[in-house]
């Protein structure tokens, strides 16, 4: 992740939104840490494909 | 690794669950399961109908609910025991006790909620989870789940563990692991389902926010947040839970504790007196024993013909009829419906009074083929003696009965209304109630709620409700494409959604609510077979099973039905008895049942306001089939129903009797030899659903079991599919007979048209004679019969309006409204018809009847100034009665006396009464003179009697018109002088309007002029184009062409156009439409 090794991942969580929009939500979310001990919040859109950070 | 979903959620936890039980069990077997458990909330709504569904796919169902404790933190609860369901049950009904408070049970319920208390108590054969991640009493409440683990014990409860894919699932589930090892129990892993499969997730999350009176968008923290919580398969719940395979796999464990079957016997039995003193046999022998000799005791009749063959014959049927209820053992059975007969009777002394003729009536009357037991006549559950009217016990009582026969009872409307509570009162709460029914999604509900969720605008969901067939969500997508701008629709993912959606919840329970009048009754509890919770009307309560359930269940259902037309019939008998021509009271069981001018008018269908053969359709079908006899009107009143019209009977009938009338030596055809004999009585087709039965046995050599299946089959909303599953069987069957195969699929086809859409022949007969006793009346009596009909208004077909017109037609005097002479309601004066104060719209039947009981102690009024001062109305009451002509007997223009209404000042409550007592008006003395006011013109008279009485005793509105129409106008007199083909315009008032859905899109109009009534029919396209003015306009004038089929005769439209603007200038009223009655609506809009 950010050209980091992934330590731990903490959690997995999912969020499919606003299907009924142009706009659709279809997001795996995992809160890992990163061997520096980062903490960050990360997901793959399931629509269009893609890694994308969020902030924790 | 074996797992068991043991919380999963039906559409039974309304407007949150997505699927059906069947939708349930079919999916679990596809995925694998053994056994599956059905948690709804709060109820077991659904459970039978799930654990017949899941059995029949190989799934062992087991029986649940997930309840919501005080506080609001829920507990999911699985039967293990007997015992454990009965306090299921008991839990259950307690939690929603408190839902309808006294004096409020008409609002809006509130939620239902358990004891903590309570639970603890009726802990006994159940198993307690600690419930769901957002609301369980594990995650919410540790404290209570600790007292709740140390009364369940560890073998009984469980910490539940679940992982819907939000975040903070980690850490909650962390913390239930503590908390199960604290208290020292094991833990479970659950799936909280909340649908069947992945594709109805987004259907869950529109009924969230249906259930929320929100969007999608505006309940974002209610809804789940994704499509996580559906059926899996076991293995891919497993590899939710890595973590903790013991609580996986502990699921199966514990399912294969819980063997409670609720499809085995739940032991329901029917108070059968076998706990009396003396055997119900002899009970039932004395009560009928006594009934025979009051009935046929003196041999003689007062008319001096001798009765004693008559008798004779009764006797020897009794003691048949006695001796084959004795050993079906079913004495019980009749003494339990004779004791609710008791118990009527003691209501309609109360509500008829001591002194009222109806006192000879008796209290209610069965429907159905009870009518043809000397026993049910004796107890009082019929009113025909069946040994004179010659009907067989046949179909009713014979000793290959397998279950208990059928019994409806009909009541006038004011004695069922208190009978149910008696009834419940009588054998106590806890042992009868009222069988539930389920509200279930239709196309216009969906269309509305599912697009309210979506956020689409308002007038659009609207203008497709309109248009909308209004029965199957499925076809919502059809009509949507149907629209002008569908192109445009189509690619908004709204309603895309929108069209799936409707399809996906059409036919999901909305909400639940009362049967008509079924009542369970039962000597064990009722309320630990099935739960108990209050109705929406005071001291009534209902089952969370309805009638399939129930009927599955074993349970004997008692119909207490509630029929408008016995409501009039009954107030036209007290009528005629209080007129002065009669010397003795009408006796209705006694009526001859062959009067022959009585079958001339309804073979004319001159039958305007009698039962059941009054509307449009049926008089069409009088025309041709010309009854002749109660067997003929049996037939009659089955034959215009959507299952004979579907099932393709109705012309073949209609056709094969006018050639029986022309040739009696000809023979009905049938599709097979085989049905000659069961369809003997329709003329070769199926006109009756226990005919249904017949043909399968006849045809394919059905068992009694399996024409049982097929009737449930048809009788019930679920199973399409299922009826179709019987084809196979059915076919081969009938090969097996030596049917071909293409006949027996016809034959199968019409039955499937048939479908549930039709009546019992039993149910006909009860209706058919209804028909006849109405039209007898109606002949005979007309002006007491046009009395009671307006009286018991809303019903029927027509407006009231039509119904005097009909009446003045027949030569009944009406007289209007009058303050000095009216009642309350409609009365007999002098052989005339007075119309009564309360049909004045505006002014109420509480105020009407104080202004009569004002009027009869201190005498008539003698001017409209002493009116406003003695009787307690407001001034709109006042105005109302002015213009409706009920102040005419003071003798100066209505005009006038509304000036003079208008010097009396305003009545006023009187403070600290809370509006309950009224000062009354002390008018001054006019201190001006009236000045001249011009009279009322003859059109504005009419108006205003329509529009405060909803009928015109005057002059007909076409009559005003009728110089003023175009010259080619013609009215519906001249109509049947016109040769069919040729092309005519009529106009009139619309009366009637209809959409049948069998009818595919054409529309049935019902114009009235001033001599008479003329049937339009138009067709879809033309409805398209004038569906403005066809749902609108009550005055219309329509082109189009004569057609004539026998006596029948329409006018096919090809135009139509508004009368309005022409009535307007003519009669120099702005607002005519508007104060014309509108036509009665049936059927699709």
């Amino acid at each position: 992740m950010n050209r980091q090794p992934v330590a731990v991942v903490r959690e997995e969580w999912r969020v499919v939104d606003r299907w009924w929009t142009e706009a659709p939500v279809n997001r795996r979310y995992f809160d890992v840490v990163l061997e520096s001990g980062q903490n960050i919040v990360v997901f793959r859109n399931e629509e269009r494909g893609g890694w994308f950070t969020q902030s924790a | 690794m074996k797992y068991v979903e043991l919380h999963c959620h039906s559409a039974y936890s309304f407007l949150d669950g997505a699927s059906q039980p069947e939708e349930l069990a079919v999916r679990a077997a596809e995925l694998g399961y053994d056994a599956l458990a059905l948690t709804d909330h709060d109820g077991v709504y659904g459970s039978l109908e799930f654990a017949h569904a899941a059995r029949a796919f190989c799934v062992r169902p087991i029986t649940g609910a997930e309840v919501t404790l005080g506080g609001g933190s829920h507990v999911t609860l699985l039967v293990e025991t007997a015992r454990g369901y009965a306090n299921l049950c008991r839990l259950l009904t307690a939690a929603h006790a408190h839902t309808r408070p006294p004096g409020r049970e008409s609002e809006a319920p509130r939620p239902s909620s358990l004891d903590l208390e309570q639970l603890l108590e009726l802990s006994d054969g159940l198993v307690c989870l600690s419930g769901c991640a957002r609301d369980g009493l594990g995650v919410r409440d540790p404290n209570v789940a600790a007292r709740v683990a140390r009364t369940f014990g560890r073998d009984r409860f469980f910490v539940e563990l679940q992982r819907p894919y939000e975040r903070g699932d980690a850490r909650r589930n962390a913390a239930l692991r503590d908390l199960a090892s604290a208290l020292g129990v094991d833990t479970v892993a659950t799936g909280d389902v909340h649908a069947h499969h992945p594709r109805r997730a987004v259907l869950q999350d529109v009924l969230v926010a249906i259930k929320h009176r929100a969007s999608l968008d505006g309940c974002e923290r209610e809804r789940r947040g994704n499509h996580e919580s559906v059926l899996l398969a076991p293995e891919e719940m497993a590899e939710r839970f890595p973590d903790d395979a013991r609580a996986v796999a502990r699921t199966a464990e514990l399912a294969e504790r819980l063997q409670f079957d609720l499809t085995e016997e739940l032991g329901y039995r029917y108070p059968d007196f076998s706990d009396s003193a003396e055997p119900a046999d002899v009970q039932l022998a004395r009560i009928c024993e006594r009934a025979f000799e009051d009935r046929y005791g003196y041999g003689v009749r007062a008319g001096g013909t001798s009765r004693l063959p008559h008798k004779r014959r009764t006797r020897q049927r009794l003691d048949e009829e006695l001796a084959l209820i004795r050993d079906l053992g079913l004495s019980g059975f009749f003494l339990l419906h004779w004791e609710v007969l008791e118990l009527a009777r003691e209501i309609a002394l109360q509500v008829r009074g001591p002194g009222s003729p109806r006192h000879v009536l008796p209290p209610g009357r069965g429907r159905g083929s009870s009518v043809g037991s000397l026993v049910c006549y004796l107890t009082g559950l019929s009113h025909v003696d069946p040994v004179q009217a010659d009907l067989s016990l046949g179909r009713f009582l014979n000793r290959e009965l397998d279950s208990v026969p059928d019994i409806d009872l009909d009541f006038p409307r004011d004695i069922r209304e208190q009978l149910i509570v008696a009834v419940t009162d009588r054998y106590g709460r806890e042992h009868a109630s009222l069988v539930a029914s389920f509200a279930t999604y239709r196309s216009r509900g969906a269309i509305r709620d599912v697009g309210k969720a979506l956020g689409l605008p308002y007038a659009e969901l609207e203008r497709l409700a309109r248009v909308t067939d209004g029965w199957n969500a499925k076809r919502v997508g059809e009509e949507l494409a149907s629209l002008p701008d569908a192109f445009a629709k189509a690619s908004s993912p709204r309603w895309q959604a929108f069209a799936q959606i409707c399809a996906d919840i059409a036919g999901l329970p909305r909400h639940i609510s009362q049967h008509p009048g079924g009542m369970v009754i039962s000597s064990r509890p009722l309320v630990e077979l099935v739960p108990v919770q209050p109705a929406a009307m005071a001291g009534r309560q209902l089952c969370q099973w309805d009638k399939d359930s129930c009927a599955d269940a074993g349970f004997l259902k008692i119909d207490l039905l509630g029929l408008g037309m016995l409501s009039a019939v009954e107030d036209c008998v007290d009528l005629v008895s209080l007129s002065a021509t009669a010397d003795t009271p009408l006796d209705l069981s006694r009526i001859p049942l062959d009067d022959q001018a009585v079958y001339d008018e309804i073979q004319r269908a001159d039958t305007v306001g009698v039962f059941q053969i009054e509307s449009r359709a049926q008089m069409q079908m009088l025309l041709r089939t010309r009854p002749e006899n109660l067997d003929d009107l049996t037939v009659e009143v089955a034959l215009v129903r959507p299952g004979p019209i579907q099932g393709k009977a109705v012309h073949p009938y209609v056709e094969n009797r006018q050639r029986m009338r022309e040739d009696p030596s000809f023979v009905p055809p049938v599709d097979h030899p085989l049905l000659a004999e069961p369809l003997r009585a329709t003329l070769g087709v199926v006109v009756f659903q226990d005919q249904v039965l017949d043909v399968a046995t006849a045809l394919a050599g059905f068992t009694v079991g399996e024409a049982e299946g097929l009737r449930r089959a048809m009788s019930r909303k679920r199973s399409h599919d299922a009826l179709e599953a019987y084809r196979g069987r059915f076919v081969e069957g009938a090969a097996r007979n030596g049917v071909d195969e293409e006949t027996a699929n016809r034959v199968y086809d019409k039955l499937v048209g048939f479908s549930g859409f039709g009546f019992p022949k039993s149910h006909a007969a009860a209706f058919g004679l209804l028909a006849y006793q109405s039209a007898w009346v109606r002949h005979h009596y007309p002006a007491e019969f046009l009395c009671a009909l307006l009286n018991a208004q809303p019903m029927g077909f027509y407006p009231p309006a039509s119904l005097v017109r009909d009446g003045q037609r027949r030569g009944v005097e009406v007289r209007p409204p009058q303050v000095n002479l009216s009642d309350a309601a409609c009365t007999i004066e002098e052989g005339a018809v007075r119309i009564g104060l309360a049909h004045v719209n505006s002014v109420g039947d509480d105020d009407a009847g104080a202004l009569v009981a004002e009027r009869d102690l201190n005498g008539p009024f003698r001017s409209v100034l002493e009116l406003a001062q003695r009787a307690p109305l407001d001034r709109r009451e006042l105005e109302a009665l002015v213009i409706a002509g009920a102040c005419d007997c003071f003798n100066e223009p209505r005009r006038s006396l509304l000036w003079q209404l208008g010097l009396v000042p305003e009545t006023r409550s009187v403070p600290g009464s809370g509006g309950a007592e009224r000062q009354l008006a002390l008018p001054l003395e006019p201190t001006a003179e009236v000045p001249e006011l011009p009279e009322l013109t003859t059109w504005e008279r009419m108006l205003a009697d329509y529009r405060q009485t909803n009928l015109s005793i005057g002059t007909h509105p076409l009559e005003l018109l009728r110089p003023h129409l175009p010259p080619d106008v013609i009215s519906s007199k001249e109509l049947s002088r016109r040769p069919p083909g040729a092309r005519v315009a009529v106009a009139g008032m619309a009366i009637a309007r209809q959409r049948p859905a069998t009818a595919k899109g054409v529309v049935f109009m019902l114009l009235e002029d001033e001599h008479g009534q003329v049937n339009l029919i138009v067709p879809p396209a033309v409805y398209e184009r004038f569906r403005a003015i066809i749902r609108g306009e009550p005055l219309v004038l329509a082109h189009g062409k004569v057609e004539r089929v026998g006596r029948n005769q329409n006018v096919l439209v090809r135009e139509l156009a508004t009368l309005g603007p022409l009535a307007r200038s003519v009669s120099g009223v702005t607002e005519v439409s508007g104060a014309l009655p509108s036509a009665h609506h049936f059927g699709h809009r």
